[in-house]
């Protein structure tokens, strides 16, 4: 149980967010829950190198992280409910106004 | 021993996010999500960070996945089967974890070893967030405070007085239940 | 107490063309007269010279006034005709709607003649000359619903900006201080333009298509003297450079010369006026060059009175006619309008140079001079054109005042508003030409000739009474002859009556061409658009239908960017 052993971890689990958050092409949510992952992740590797180099700055961080996650889950959450009253459904496809 | 756990709860992570990603089924996404939270909580404890171990499961698991199933529930969209992309995503994955392994393990580090420390985790912390980094602490409540009158602006119709969730109406009793009178010795057919 | 004056003078026609009103700008141009006859009091008693620098422009221009006999002279005199003319477009513009606005315009024209004639500098001088050139374009262009009027407008404005164009070219050697003939040449050049010397002569006719006082104050006080006053101004630097001085006499002579023949066969009353304002201007001119720089500012003052006094004459003959300008339609107006023929008897008088009026002072010394000097060609031209002078004047009077064949009708009265500056103008042509040379010549200006004037007997006289005395036998004793003369030669006479085919050889000569070569090159400049910026403009529109594709506003594209990076990112890492 080393230092590196964490980082591949946290690596092995950001790209899996990665990967899901491409893959999935129809649920708004599902994004939303790869995110999540993503912030996971974050998380493990800021746990862990404070937890091996001895300073508390990285545990600071991620409680401002899960801060910052929660908030971002409430808005990304009330957006998806305003995308579903209008369109009434939840397809990440359909969404492409940004199109300039 | 801690190897072992180490391991046990890697695996577990690793397997609980892969199902909470790629299961078809939105709902069932959510409760494995909720099961990598607890995965991860568990390694916080190996590394001696309590404090964010039960800050995590409070957190995400109490507000955030409980956050995310009552929106699975008020809207009526965990039904549809979810399809995928499935080959560009992978081959970038792919690109990225083999990236990454060269760089991680071919390239020398200087790897440092766990520090343990006498003092309890969450009096350290606390005497850290309240001292050094109470004006990105008191940020971080600001930041919470706008995102909750985003949450509720967004969602704000006009000309109502009363908020209600109209989206209870979507999921009727009779999408989910159906009453039926069997037939003795037949059973039901659907 | 003169800065005073002087300033009350300068900025009091501004004043009034600043407020809006009908009497504001004549009040203030009466006042700011009354200011400058104090003015020219107070040098008298104390006659100084010297510029006074109100403030720097840029560290390196000076603005300011300069106060000396010259400035001063020309101050009194500009305000004093502009505030007659005033006074006598109150009522000949009554009729107009938009006299308020002409009021302003003509305050606006005095305040930059003012801002020309007292400034220190060229740059200042500049100035007003620009502004000058302006109101002239806006007065010539008064009755811009009519097309004539509208065009007459623009080519003044042109002409102009020729000489300014010259001018310019002048400042900038003048500058450097090298090359002192091609200065002298540009700044002859600009006078030219501005004082209507022969070749750019062709916008004076045309400016008659303002109304009268318009008329008057350009040609009397204000636009066209800009030229002379110019060269008056640099006659110090112009005499270092003596060809320049032969070229503008001869310029002057031949001017001169032309003008008062093409004033003798116009048909159009203001027109024979306006060449017989470019023939005297031309004797200005003929006076500098021959180095008779006072000679030429007294000759300019006298023209001034007389030729207001027969513009605002003939603008009350106009009136009388209701609009008539033709002097072939007119006739026996002697009788009706005996206040008008008096004035415009005075004024041609004036013009003629007969003996105790003012024409007859300056004109005899200039002619005086270029007899002392030797210039025998110049004299020549000086005394044909006092001959023809006299045959045109005849010829107006007769046609106009005398003739049989008269409009007949009743006429109204003339208004007292018209009268009384053309009495006033009166009493000053007779009296002006004796005060400039005894009391006026004598202390500020040091006339050259102090002795009365006596050259060869008053030859000059002789010749213009001469050119009356054909006039008035053509017109008035042997009334076919003139007629018998056009069907005898008629070419000649179309020649004369097209002014000398000016118009279409400035048609020929520059107008055609620079179309031409304007359609050449909008063409060229079309083309190079096309394959200059145009194609840039081309090449960047494909690239960007190409890069356009690129955005398609899918969140899971952008993520594909974003990944991608990350994955670049970290080849670059593991590689190093």
């Amino acid at each position: 149980m080393t230092f590196l052993h964490f980082l591949i971890l946290s690596s092995i689990v950001f790209i899996i967010g990665l990967v899901g958050l491409m893959m999935n092409r129809r649920h708004l949510i599902r994004a939303l829950l790869a995110l999540e992952v993503l912030f996971l992740s974050v998380h493990l590797l800021f746990v862990s190198s404070s937890a091996f180099l001895g300073d508390l700055q990285g545990q600071v961080m991620s409680l401002f992280v899960l801060g910052v996650g929660a908030a971002e889950v409430a808005v990304g959450l009330s957006l998806l409910v305003l995308f579903y009253r209008r369109y009434q459904r939840t397809d990440v496809d359909d969404i492409a106004q940004l199109k300039g | 021993m801690t190897e072992i756990l180490f391991y046990m709860l890697a695996v577990g992570t690793i397997g609980c996010t892969m199902a909470a990603l790629f299961m078809p089924q939105v709902m069932e996404s959510v409760l494995f999500l909720i099961g990598a939270f607890f995965n991860v909580s568990g390694l916080f404890l190996l590394l001696g960070a309590e404090f964010l171990a039960f800050v995590l499961i409070i957190l995400n698991v109490g507000a955030v996945a409980l956050l995310f199933l009552f929106i699975l529930m008020t809207l009526n969209v965990s039904i549809t089967k979810g399809g995928f992309y499935k080959k560009p995503p992978m081959v970038i994955g792919g690109l990225l974890l083999i990236e990454m392994g060269v760089f991680l393990i071919l390239k020398e580090h200087t790897v440092p070893v766990l520090v343990k420390t006498t003092q309890s985790n969450t009096h350290a912390l606390g005497e850290v967030l309240y001292t050094h980094y109470i004006f990105p602490f008191q940020i971080m409540g600001v930041i919470l405070l706008t995102a909750m009158i985003i949450a509720v602006g967004l969602l704000w119709e006009k000309g109502r007085r009363h908020k209600r969730q109209e989206h209870q109406s979507d999921v009727k009793a009779s999408d989910r239940l159906t009453l039926t009178n069997p037939e003795r010795g037949k059973g039901i057919k659907r | 107490m003169l800065l005073s004056f002087l300033i009350l003078t300068l900025f009091l026609p501004l004043f009034g063309a600043l407020i809006p009103g009908k009497y504001v700008p004549v009040g203030c141009l009466l006042l700011g007269t009354l200011s400058s006859l104090l003015l020219v009091i107070t040098f008298a008693a104390d006659p100084m010279s010297s510029p006074v620098i109100l403030f720097k422009w840029m560290g390196a221009i000076d603005w300011g006034l300069s106060i000396d006999a010259m400035s001063v002279t020309m101050v009194t005199f500009i305000s004093l005709i502009s505030c007659l003319v005033h006074v006598y477009a109150l009522e000949y513009m009554a009729e107009d709607s938009r006299q308020r606005q002409f009021m302003g315009l003509l305050s606006l024209f005095t305040f930059f003649m003012l801002i020309l004639v007292t400034a220190p500098t060229l740059i200042q001088l500049f100035v007003g000359w620009e502004g000058v050139g302006v109101c002239s374009y806006f007065l010539i262009g008064f009755w811009f619903e009519k097309e004539a009027a509208a065009k007459a407008a623009l080519r003044a404005f042109i002409m102009n900006r020729v000489g300014d164009f010259f001018f310019i070219l002048g400042i900038v050697g003048h500058f450097w201080g090298t090359f002192p003939t091609f200065v002298g040449v540009s700044f002859l050049l600009a006078a030219m333009a501005k004082s209507a010397q022969i070749g750019f002569h062709l916008w004076l006719p045309g400016s008659m298509e303002g109304p009268t006082p318009v008329s008057a104050l350009i040609h009397a006080a204000t636009l066209v003297t800009a030229g002379i006053f110019l060269l008056l101004k640099l006659s110090p630097f112009l005499e270092s450079v003596p060809p320049i001085l032969t070229v503008a006499g001869y310029v002057g002579g031949v001017t001169a010369l032309f003008g008062a023949v093409m004033a003798f066969f116009q048909k159009d009353l203001k027109r024979i006026l306006a060449y017989s304002t470019a023939s005297q201007l031309g004797i200005m001119m003929m006076a500098i060059g021959l180095g008779a720089v006072n000679a030429a500012l007294f000759h300019l003052i006298t023209h001034g009175f007389f030729k207001a006094l027969l513009f605002l004459g003939a603008g009350v003959v106009i009136h009388l006619y209701k609009g008539e300008q033709d002097v072939t339609r007119m006739g026996a107006l002697g009788v009706k309008a005996p206040v008008v023929y008096a004035a415009m008897l005075v004024g041609f008088l004036s013009l003629t140079g007969m003996p105790f009026f003012a024409g007859f002072f300056s004109k005899e010394m200039i002619l005086e001079i270029a007899f002392h000097q030797g210039s025998f060609v110049l004299l020549t031209l000086a005394l044909l054109t006092a001959f023809m002078t006299g045959l045109y004047a005849t010829r107006v009077m007769w046609r106009v005042f005398h003739g049989g064949k008269g409009k007949q009708g009743s006429f109204g009265k003339v208004s007292p508003l018209l009268s009384t500056p053309l009495v006033i103008l009166s009493l000053l042509s007779l009296a002006i030409g004796y005060i400039g040379y005894a009391v006026w010549g004598r202390l500020l200006l040091s006339l050259p000739f102090p002795a009365p004037l006596s050259f060869s007997g008053h030859i000059t006289v002789w010749v213009s009474f001469a050119g009356i005395f054909v006039g008035y036998a053509l017109y008035g004793v042997l009334p076919h002859t003139s007629v018998f003369l056009k069907e005898k030669f008629p070419a000649l006479h179309t020649f004369f009556v097209q002014e000398a085919y000016g118009d279409s050889l400035c048609q020929g000569l520059f107008v055609k061409p620079f179309q031409r070569f304007a359609k050449a090159m909008a063409f060229l400049e079309g083309r190079i658009d096309h394959d200059g910026p145009m194609a840039f403009v081309r090449g960047a529109r494909r690239i960007h239908h190409i890069l356009g594709r690129l955005q398609t506003g899918h969140i899971c594209h952008a993520l594909y960017g974003l990944v991608l990076g990350l994955v670049a990112l970290l080849l670059y890492g593991v590689c190093q």
